[in-house]
């Protein structure tokens, strides 16, 4: 019996500069959590406080809250949710859904947010990443970009994916790094909620211009699929983000992490 | 013993979550924006938001770097810790810094910027390598390992005397947890870095 280092753990070593991300998925629509399906809520659920301590107590490393009509009805509300959260759950959480101009990302920091994420505000107006990265850090902000492909392009919605932006995804990326977002959190609309895998042609087209680190969401459905989008990347994808799987129970954070350690994906 | 733990507020971000972790362990947390009436604090906080000069601007406007170092030189039975932002500032400058600030200059040497192949900045997960002191080895055994949520785009180098915990990431080495006398300074963020988080801040704050 020798020492067995995988092609896999070769690749983590050089690529990623922490370990793999584990990242739960909290669609939220009127303060309940909604299961979606190509980013169209379809059922209700428990409230985020009851899915969110489930989760942090198996051990998840972070946690991702989307108000998913905000940006439609320009409004905020989660954050008495936030705060609430905070006080029991000792681990990150980005929050978005209608986070417009600084005052909303200020707002959402002082009532416990550790990371905002933007996407409406992205594409209608890029000012507003570089004045929240200016103020809070890069590290405080991400870009959570979808993608819809057309023929053999990938376009940016907006608007919880209901609004095509004409921007191509590969642009929105290269405009939200120039100011300033310290991560990339990129979905695929065609993929979400179909647990057929991740939109590994997208992640691997556009993979090379990304300079800061991405998390890829949208059709988690099998433990593989790690290993995939690792490959898909060379390497280069920070952590996965998910909701169906434990919404409906497929896949629990223990199976995930022992899929990890037996494929060296370094945790 | 004094239960009552200050929180320095530079203004610049969220301080909600090292309160609601400080009191998650039972102690009383107050949110302090200046070190003026210290009687009764056990412990000071020097918070991980917010940018290097921003930070040394407020404690320089305020008055508050000779109070802590007052706290520091004279031994004063006050614990301060800084944790990310509130760490490297003890340093004597850093490269994030824009007009050259000067920073406290508990520990020696220079916060540096991760090089742009990692892809800063750094968010997540890694595990605590105990550094080579061996006076620490029996107080702080239980860091061995421990998983922690790190947030960072600079990073800080101690000499090893200081050094109770570092991070090898691919031969990438730097500071993680330091101590000089009073002065405890946390690269990674224990109120963010789940029950492992939780149990380092009780220790921190207990011994």
């Amino acid at each position: 019996m020798g020492i067995k280092i995988s092609y896999l753990e070769i690749k983590y070593f050089l690529k990623l500069s922490l370990n793999f991300r584990l990242i739960g998925r909290l669609d939220i629509k009127s303060n309940k959590v909604v299961r979606t399906y190509q980013k169209e809520g379809f059922k209700f659920l428990e409230d985020p406080l009851f899915y969110a301590e489930k989760l942090y107590k198996a051990g998840i490393d972070e946690l991702i809250f989307d108000d998913i009509v905000a940006s439609l009805y320009e409004r905020n509300s989660l954050s008495s949710e936030i705060t609430e959260l905070s006080k029991k759950i000792f681990i990150p959480f980005t929050v978005g859904g209608g986070i417009r101009n600084i005052e909303d990302a200020t707002l959402a920091f002082e009532k416990g947010a550790d990371k905002i994420f933007v996407n409406t505000a992205a594409i209608k107006n890029i000012e507003v990443i570089k004045s929240i990265s200016k103020k809070f850090g890069a590290q405080s902000i991400a870009l959570s970009a979808q993608a819809k492909k057309h023929n053999d392009k990938w376009i940016a919605y907006y608007d919880n994916g209901r609004e095509n932006s004409g921007v191509e995804i590969k642009d929105l990326i290269y405009r939200a790094q120039d100011s300033g977002v310290g991560e990339i959190l990129l979905q695929s609309i065609d993929y979400q909620g179909t647990k057929k895998g991740f939109d590994f042609d997208l992640f691997e087209n556009i993979i090379d211009i990304v300079s800061v680190p991405i998390i890829a969401s949208g059709g988690f459905g099998k433990v593989d699929h790690i290993d995939k989008i690792i490959k898909s990347t060379s390497g280069k994808v920070s952590g996965i983000a998910f909701a169906n799987i434990f919404l409906e129970e497929i896949i629990s954070i223990d199976e995930l992490n022992n899929y990890c350690l037996k494929n060296h994906v370094l945790r | 013993m004094k239960n009552l733990v200050g929180i320095l507020n530079y203004r610049l971000g969220n301080l909600l979550s090292i309160k609601s972790a400080i009191e998650h362990l039972n102690y009383e947390c107050k949110i302090i924006d200046n070190l003026n009436n210290l009687e009764d604090f056990h412990c000071i906080i020097l918070p991980g938001v917010g940018a290097f000069d921003e930070a040394i601007d407020y404690i320089d406007s305020n008055r508050i770097r000779e109070k802590i170092l007052d706290i520091f030189e004279n031994k004063k039975k006050i614990k301060l810790i800084g944790i990310c932002l509130g760490m490297q500032i003890a340093f004597e400058k850093s490269e994030e810094s824009i007009v050259n600030s000067e920073g406290l200059g508990i520990f020696k040497g220079c916060v540096k910027k991760i090089n742009y192949k990692l892809r800063p900045p750094l968010n997540g997960w890694a595990k605590l390598q105990l550094g080579n002191n061996i006076n620490f080895k029996d107080n702080y055994s239980f860091l061995k390992n421990k998983r922690v949520y790190f947030t960072h785009s600079y990073y800080c180098e101690t000499d090893t005397r200081n050094e109770i915990a570092y991070i090898n990431h691919n031969k990438f080495m730097y500071s993680a947890f330091i101590i000089k006398d009073n002065f405890i300074g946390l690269q990674f963020h224990p109120e963010k870095s789940g029950q492992a988080g939780i149990e380092i801040l009780e220790k921190v704050l207990s011994n």
